[in-house]
């Protein structure tokens, strides 16, 4: 060049391109922001509203939902304030939802990719250390952890964590098994690139769609699998409360108080809704085929 | 236009297709004409988007969803597009019989061959099973099938690509069909097999009276079967008239740039004639000639679709058939090539000359050769039997192979697909577990294992200057990755201290020599052609400016006049920079037009070896000799009365390889003596000189 490159006009960064494309697919933007919506209100809303969420209201017992009170959404056979409960079960639902799928989701994808990459014998053992796991009875877990080291909400996430990785990470080794055949991935080892540069730069992110994809549906899995936990006392405890445990009190009052039911199930089905199809856009977002 | 004959059985007028797709109208074949007689074979040639397989299918009621066809297709007085699926039927298969490119993927893997043939006669014939299955044996007899009986009761998966397309011809004829629609029927297939089926195909014709509709992208091979041939680009009839008035007098500008873009087996060619630009793109078709973006001869009058005229020889130009010369081509196309050049000449040298201050520092002196390779071998465990306690064996897929490599030339591989030299080219860079009695790169020597520390430094070193090309060109590039970050990965990797301005300065540097433009380096691979996508492919080989590039098939996904680009590219590109290429390939004119040195495999050895001028004027090995035989040429008159020297057989299982001399199987002057010992290479007949070869046969 005669003249040296002046400063060629930086390319755009695929990170950009990622969010254009996510921001062009409107149902994901809305559930995105519906989501971060339900999250301010769960956490701020318990504070704002009159009523806390473990008194009771002896006035007003099993009173159904109605604009003439300050109870809006109605109140449980002990007189709680229905709404009250559900903002505070959204706290508990939505963090061990996101704790336990954040971490199951990390642990799988990392432990299939390297065992499928790598292969042989790594790949031999660490599959049998999942099927071990496999073959465990998880409730017996729980209840053993829970009996020894007491009850926690943190050891909730462990526990939903410690038996749900393992269906990522086998779904993740396969994919990477057949990734590591590609013939970009032998290019990259005919440069030099290092295992574990492969495994973050070619393999991890092309495994992005199938992990995306599967961790929207452990999002509701592992919300259902919290409030088990509750119903055999080793989870979240009365007064407290979750999503999963007032859905199971409201189904089992359905007759007489339907409200009961309604409220969280229609708050826990939005919820997964809008993680589906988030699910969906970050999906489409980061793969640079869908332009 | 030619009047259709009272004999003609197939006759089309104004055929057009095109696809209603969200994004509008693709209009894929346009006023399409012929007319193809009784026992007459046909070919229609062009490269990928030319719309010769979508005529096709639309002719037999196969477009896809969203299809449309106009115009008309006469077949034998009715006219198939307008016939109801049922009628459609009973012609399909019975009157007119297809064989595709893929023959794994035309047979259903899950049935035995008796099922999927008789199935077609007792559906189209209402034959009775026994007579349908002793018309089935019959006709993979006239196929040369050698062992009918225990081909019926076969699954497609154990038999070979060339087997499997015998196969298809033989069901394909089971019905004695008037007509026989082959689309690249030997495409996938080796140069020796592509030998034997088309002198099936050209026996059985004579045999059956079988008219033959042929497409392909081979010249070559048009050349060698058929009476009349039609040269299609962009959806239009570019040229047409009987194979002998074509290939010598060809008069369209399309016609002559193909047959000059592709290398050829005699004579001198210094560069080859590319065409510029990349294939057509439908959504995108220019109002006039389709061909008219990348023709030299272009100007204002080609805005204007010209008229498809002649008699006998009808052809689609407005420049006037004797005006249109290769001479004249290849003079406007320089003089449009030097002015784009000019702006890179400064460029170039400021790159030259780092490349000579690396290589004046380089370690080696001159006289060792950059590569070493002695009795090189690889071998992967497969397992041996039905049970899963079956003892695995080995398939030794490199047998003990030996060569150097000198800077600055250029060794040519070549072998037919399961020979072995893909494999040698992933052992040669540690992709594969191998062994070696030596093998040593820039004087180094190099362990296979990279368990020691040092050794993996070594192949780290090794990796930096040795780069390698793919075959499959959009594949061997990460889809997630932007151009920019597929470019600096190895920058990435060996010269980690670069800034990302730096990487940036080096990647733009190099993309617009490669000939692609710095604007695209936020674009993804499946954004390029094919084409395209080989040279980000070469630019990243390039990036870390290496000293051998190992080249493997990197012409063989792209059409004919993409890979004389592709080729110039890397011809240019390695005077610039002094590399060293290993370029492995199947087809024999690509090697001859790039190679100073050939090597020539078979079943995982080498069985020649050799200068260039010597191996393809005077080979010694029956097996290179057979090769060469085996290459079509786009001219009529030599493949008519082409001695029928093609192979007999197919290449033996690498698991079990015959004793002795591994081609004694299919070689035509095999003795006794070839299966008692292996041949070495050695020079043959006479003393050691530049005119010889080294070949190992125990009888040349």
């Amino acid at each position: 060049m005669s003249t040296p490159p002046s400063q060629p006009s930086a390319p755009r960064s695929p990170w950009r391109d990622a969010r254009d494309r996510f921001a062009r697919n409107r149902a994901a933007t809305v559930s995105g922001l519906l989501l971060i919506l339900i999250t301010f209100v769960c956490i701020v809303g318990p504070w704002l509203l009159p009523h806390a969420f473990d008194s009771t209201d002896w006035n007003a017992m099993a009173l159904a939902p109605g604009l003439t009170n300050s109870h809006w959404w109605g109140t449980d056979e002990s007189g709680r304030d229905l709404l009250v409960r559900c903002l505070m079960g959204g706290r508990i639902s939505l963090m061990v939802g996101i704790l336990a799928t954040l971490s199951s989701v990390a642990l799988g994808t990392v432990w299939g990719a390297t065992a499928g990459f790598l292969g042989g014998f790594a790949d031999q053992w660490m599959m049998r250390v999942v099927d071990v796991l496999y073959a465990v009875p998880y409730l017996l877990i729980a209840i053993l952890l829970v009996t020894v080291l007491g009850r926690d909400f943190y050891l909730v996430v462990l526990a939903i964590t410690a038996f749900s990785w393992m269906d990522m990470a086998r779904l993740v080794r396969g994919q990477a098994l057949s990734l590591k055949r590609m013939d970009y991935v032998e290019a990259a080892r005919a440069i030099g690139v290092s295992q574990a540069r492969i495994i973050a730069t070619h393999i991890v992110p092309n495994l992005l769609g199938l992990v995306v994809i599967y961790t929207t549906v452990t999002v509701p899995a592992v919300i259902l699998t919290e409030s088990v936990l509750s119903f055999l006392g080793l989870g979240i405890q009365e007064p407290m409360t979750s999503w999963g445990v007032l859905i199971q009190e409201g189904a089992q009052t359905m007759e007489v108080a339907p409200w009961l039911l309604l409220f969280p199930a229609a708050l826990l089905s939005t919820t997964l809704y809008c993680f589906n199809f988030l699910g969906d856009g970050l999906r489409d977002a980061l793969d640079p085929k869908d332009r | 236009m030619a009047e259709p004959s009272s004999a003609s059985m197939l006759d089309v007028k104004h055929l057009g297709v095109h696809f209603e797709t969200p994004d509008g109208r693709l209009d894929a074949v346009r006023e399409l004409s012929f007319s193809l007689s009784k026992g007459q074979t046909f070919g229609i040639v062009g490269e990928s988007g030319s719309g010769k397989s979508q005529s096709m299918l639309a002719i037999l009621g196969l477009l896809a969803a969203g299809g449309h066809a106009t115009g008309s297709a006469h077949f034998e007085g009715r006219d198939l597009l307008r016939l109801a699926p049922y009628e459609l039927n009973r012609i399909r298969g019975n009157r007119i019989a297809m064989i595709f490119q893929d023959p794994m993927t035309s047979l259903n893997p899950y049935l035995t061959i008796e099922r999927q043939m008789t199935e077609v006669l007792e559906i189209q014939k209402n034959a009775t099973p026994k007579a349908a299955r002793s018309r089935a044996q019959s006709m993979l007899e006239a196929v040369q099938i050698a062992d009918p009986v225990r081909c019926l009761k076969g699954y497609p998966h154990q038999f070979s690509g060339g087997m499997r397309q015998r196969i298809m011809i033989a069901m394909a004829l089971l019905c004695e069909p008037d007509l026989l629609i082959a689309d690249e029927p030997t495409t996938a297939l080796d140069v020796t097999v592509q030998a034997q089926i088309v002198g099936l195909l050209r026996r059985l014709q004579h045999n059956f009276g079988t008219g033959i509709l042929m497409i392909t992208h081979d010249l070559g091979l048009v050349a060698g079967l058929c009476d009349e041939v039609m040269v299609m680009y962009g959806g239009r009839i570019m040229e047409q008239g009987s194979a002998q008035a074509l290939f010598d007098h060809p008069s369209h500008p399309y016609t002559l740039a193909l047959l000059n873009a592709a290398p050829r087996l005699h004579g001198e060619q210094d560069a080859l004639i590319a065409i510029p630009g990349a294939p057509p793109n439908l959504a995108q078709m220019p109002p006039g000639c389709p061909f008219a973006p990348r023709c030299a001869l272009a100007d204002a009058r080609c805005t204007l679709a010209p008229e498809l005229a002649g008699e006998s020889h009808r052809r689609a130009c407005h420049w006037p058939a004797g005006e249109v010369s290769i001479q004249q081509i290849q003079q406007i196309q320089p003089q449009r090539a030097e002015a784009e050049a000019e702006a890179e000449v400064e460029a170039e040298a400021e790159v030259e000359a780092e490349v000579e201050t690396e290589a004046s520092a380089g370690i080696n002196s001159p006289t060792t050769p950059l590569l070493r390779v002695r009795e090189l071998q690889v071998g992967f465990p497969v397992s041996g039997g039905d049970w899963p306690w079956s003892p695995s064996v080995t398939l030794r897929a490199v047998r003990g192979v030996s060569f150097d490599l000198e800077a600055g030339e250029t060794l040519g591989v070549v072998g037919e697909s399961g020979c072995g030299k893909s494999t040698l080219a992933r052992a040669l860079m540690n992709l594969v577990p191998f062994q070696a009695e030596s093998l040593r790169w820039f004087n180094q020597e190099m362990a296979p294992k990279p368990d020691a520390t040092a050794n993996t430094l070594a192949w780290l070193r090794v990796r930096q200057q040795v780069q390698m090309v793919f075959q499959d060109p959009l594949a061997s590039l990460d889809p997630r990755m932007n151009i920019l970050q597929i470019l600096s990965e190895p920058l990435r990797t060996h010269e980690p201290h670069l800034t990302a301005a730096d990487r940036l300065d080096r990647v733009c540097a190099l993309i617009e020599r490669v000939g692609l433009d710095r604007h695209q380096l936020d674009r993804y691979p499946h954004e390029f052609s094919g084409g395209q996508c080989q040279r980000i492919g070469i630019a990243r080989a390039l990036v870390l400016r290496p000293r051998v590039i190992i080249c493997d098939e990197p012409v063989s996904a792209l059409d004919v006049s993409i890979q004389a680009q592709i080729i110039n590219l890397l011809r240019d590109l390695q005077q610039e920079f002094g590399l060293a290429l290993i370029f492995i390939a199947h087809d024999l004119t690509v090697i001859r037009h790039v190679s100073q040195r050939v090597l020539v495999m078979y079943l995982g050895q080498v069985v020649e070896i050799g200068a260039r001028a010597a191996l393809f004027d005077n080979p010694r090995h029956p097996y290179t000799r057979a090769l060469l035989a085996s290459v079509p040429v786009p001219d009529p008159r030599i493949e008519r009365h082409r001695a029928s020297t093609a192979l007999v057989g197919e290449l033996p299982s690498p698991l079990d390889p015959p004793s002795g001399c591994a081609f004694r199987t299919r070689c035509p002057i095999a003795q006794d003596q070839c299966a008692q010992a292996s041949p070495v290479l050695a020079f043959k007949g006479g003393s050691e000189g530049s005119g010889q070869t080294q070949a190992a046969c125990w009888l040349a």
